[in-house]
């Protein structure tokens, strides 16, 4: 979505970045690929509006596997599946939107859930979402479930509620005790690794197993023997990423550059830390997701580049909905 | 692009770049930051609004994508509203109704201006149940709070709370040195509440309605005010709606005990003696879609001056 846009505000509290157009959705995979990965939110906690909130698809034979529900998670699946000539219309449809794995608790990965529970059922949706999470899920969803009873109540019991499927607004919750194997259909194996990620206790990174591709979607968060576990050769790994060059610019974690250093350390990934493993988990495709790229001017590649100094695979800066 | 979609053509045709339509020397300014509604257009995000008089925002409504924007509309016109829309001051919100796209974007309202230093408490003024609503979301969202108040970050410890103001009945809601708020009630399906507000500064009377139908009680809200927001749905091209029903008279009965038809609002409009009226929340269904369809089905009624609304436009 494209803004008649005026110069950059000098100095407006959010960054630059909000303001920068990225340009338009690619399609990097094949038209007839069986499974395709992908993104309906490139953006992060930054108030950015070319880019919605984390959240991503892994599509199998036409079935998607949502992950994460960030801010514009709903608007993102539809702009994902209009896009591309519509290659992924018929996949991206709200029927099909009952499965959706959530890395971690982090409000940029969670507040687009009410949005993913709540809007598919006024378009037909009959099957619950069923939400595979940490331990914390069903407290997270069951509440929000409680406190939009007003909207369930309505839909069902007013006027439109003959019209309404009973059950579309319903949820299943799975909560993941330990890493390993979580799901499996006769599209696809899901299995969660945990890094660490600040003070959660679980941060998961999923490795989504086809018959023609191996997608691994990082949690936040920082390397581990786990997550190295989790990449081993993948086809494509969508990872999340924080600058080192433009740290200094970084809008939290505290006033001066060594308590940035050292609480956004806590949670985050290093360029040089990613390109190591990229290299050593033998992965085919890296792709930025979630970037925290505090360049000033913005540039929308910066970090990119700050990854390429170091790391000669195939890698990418995603925007929404791109496609891989 | 495609020839049909699920969730219709409007998803897909943008509508053209935000206006600035407030006159010179006003003080008052209202942005429509979220155009539209329930479908999945990322060209229009949720319902949602802000009034900013004097450096301060009043938000109404919290539709999908509120967050971004409400920062679409700060970076808009040359940022002239972005020292009034900066976190610390995103503090005041106003309910008309309790329908999930009006309130899907409270958790980022909740929690994301707390993460950017935001310390006072959310403010939340809405129907019976707005308390509730909010008690779920502050028990939802515990592991996120938790995290950022006791982990590596340590955030401030008050900016993520909120506080609800439950309108009880009709009438005056809240008053301060800027503007006064008052509510009335309209019939949107079988909500016992469903309010429009009345907002007046000191050069301004704003209304901006609920989803719903008209009523004598409507007339007298919107009487006089320099500006009317108002939902409105099709009559022309109801058949093709994607929700109400399989068949006509299903829609029928269903859609309008939520919805107000054109020539009603040109009505109440006119009854009224608004002087502008702005459409929001639109629920129009022309093939091909064109985003001045339902405009153009109002005009046949009403001649006054009124505009489709688009996603940062400020009043």
């Amino acid at each position: 979505m494209s803004k008649n846009k005026q110069e950059i505000l000098p100095s407006f509290w959010a960054g630059d970045e909000v303001q920068v157009d990225p340009g338009p959705p690619r399609l990097f995979a094949q038209r007839d690929d069986k499974t395709f990965a992908v993104v309906l939110g490139s953006g992060a906690v930054a108030p950015n509006p070319y880019r919605n909130g984390p959240a991503g698809a892994v599509v199998v034979n036409k079935q998607p596997y949502l992950i994460d529900a960030g801010e514009g998670v709903w608007r993102g699946l539809a702009k994902a599946g209009f896009e591309h000539g519509g290659l992924l219309a018929d996949s991206l449809d709200p029927t099909k939107f009952t499965k959706l794995f959530l890395t971690h608790l982090h409000s940029d990965h969670t507040v687009g859930l009410a949005a993913l529970i709540f809007l598919p059922w006024p378009y037909g949706r009959s099957e619950p979402l069923t939400i595979y999470g940490p331990i914390g899920t069903k407290r997270l969803v069951e509440s929000i479930t409680e406190g939009y009873h007003a909207d369930i109540d309505e839909r069902l019991h007013g006027p439109e509620g003959e019209a309404k499927t009973r059950s579309g607004w319903k949820t299943i919750v799975h909560e993941i005790a330990e890493q390993g194997q979580v799901y499996e259909d006769e599209n696809v194996k899901v299995e969660a690794f945990h890094h660490p990620h600040g003070s959660f206790k679980q941060n998961f990174t999923y490795r989504f197993s086809s018959q023609d591709k191996t997608i691994v979607w990082s949690g936040d968060g920082q390397v581990s023997d786990a997550f190295f576990e989790a990449s081993k050769n993948a086809d494509v790994l969508f990872c999340e990423l924080t600058t080192v060059d433009h740290l200094s610019n970084a809008i939290w974690g505290g006033s001066s550059f060594e308590q940035k250093q050292k609480i956004i350390w806590s949670y985050h990934m290093k360029p040089k830390e990613l390109a190591q493993f990229a290299l050593d988990a033998n992965v085919k495709k890296v792709v930025l997701i979630h970037e925290c790229n505090y360049s000033v001017p913005y540039e929308n590649e910066a970090l990119l580049e700050e990854l390429k100094r170091d790391y000669s695979g195939d890698a990418y800066s995603s925007r929404d909905a791109d496609v891989f | 692009m495609i020839n049909s979609y699920w969730a219709g053509a409007e998803c897909w045709l943008d509508p053209g770049p935000p206006r600035m339509f407030a006159p010179p020397g006003i003080e008052t300014f209202v942005a429509v930051a979220g155009s539209g509604n329930v479908p999945p257009n990322p060209f229009r995000r949720g319902p949602s609004a802000v009034i900013v008089v004097n450096e301060t925002p009043y938000l109404i409504d919290a539709g999908e994508g509120i967050w971004r924007s409400l920062i679409n509309v700060a970076t808009a016109h040359d940022g002239f509203l972005s020292s009034a829309l900066v976190p610390k001051r995103m503090s005041r919100l106003f309910l008309t109704h309790l329908h999930s796209d009006h309130t899907a974007g409270l958790p980022s309202l909740m929690l994301f201006p707390w993460t950017h230093g935001k310390t006072d408490p959310l403010e939340v003024h809405g129907p019976i149940g707005t308390e509730r609503l909010l008690a779920g979301l502050q028990e939802a969202y515990h592991a996120d709070l938790h995290e950022r108040l006791y982990g590596p970050e340590v955030k401030n410890p008050t900016g993520w709370k909120t506080v609800a103001h439950e309108i009880l009945e009709p009438g005056l809601v809240y008053e301060d040195d800027n503007i006064k708020v008052e509510a009335f009630h309209h019939q949107h399906g079988s909500f016992v509440q469903n309010f429009g507000f009345r907002f007046t500064t000191h050069d301004r009377v704003i209304v901006w309605s609920g989803d719903g139908q008209v009523s004598d009680s409507f007339i007298e809200a919107a009487r006089d005010a320099d500006l009317f927001f108002c939902e409105l749905h099709t009559v022309d091209t109801l058949p093709n709606a994607a929700w109400g029903g399989d068949t006509i008279e299903e829609k029928n009965r269903i859609i309008w005990s939520y919805h107000m038809k054109p020539a009603e609002l040109a009505e109440l409009a006119s009854k009224a003696n608004v002087k502008k009226l702005v459409l929001i929340h639109e629920c129009g269904y022309i093939e091909p879609y064109n985003h001045e369809g339902l405009l153009q089905e109002l005009k046949q009624f009403y001649d006054g001056e009124v505009i489709s609304s688009r996603d940062a436009d400020v009043f």
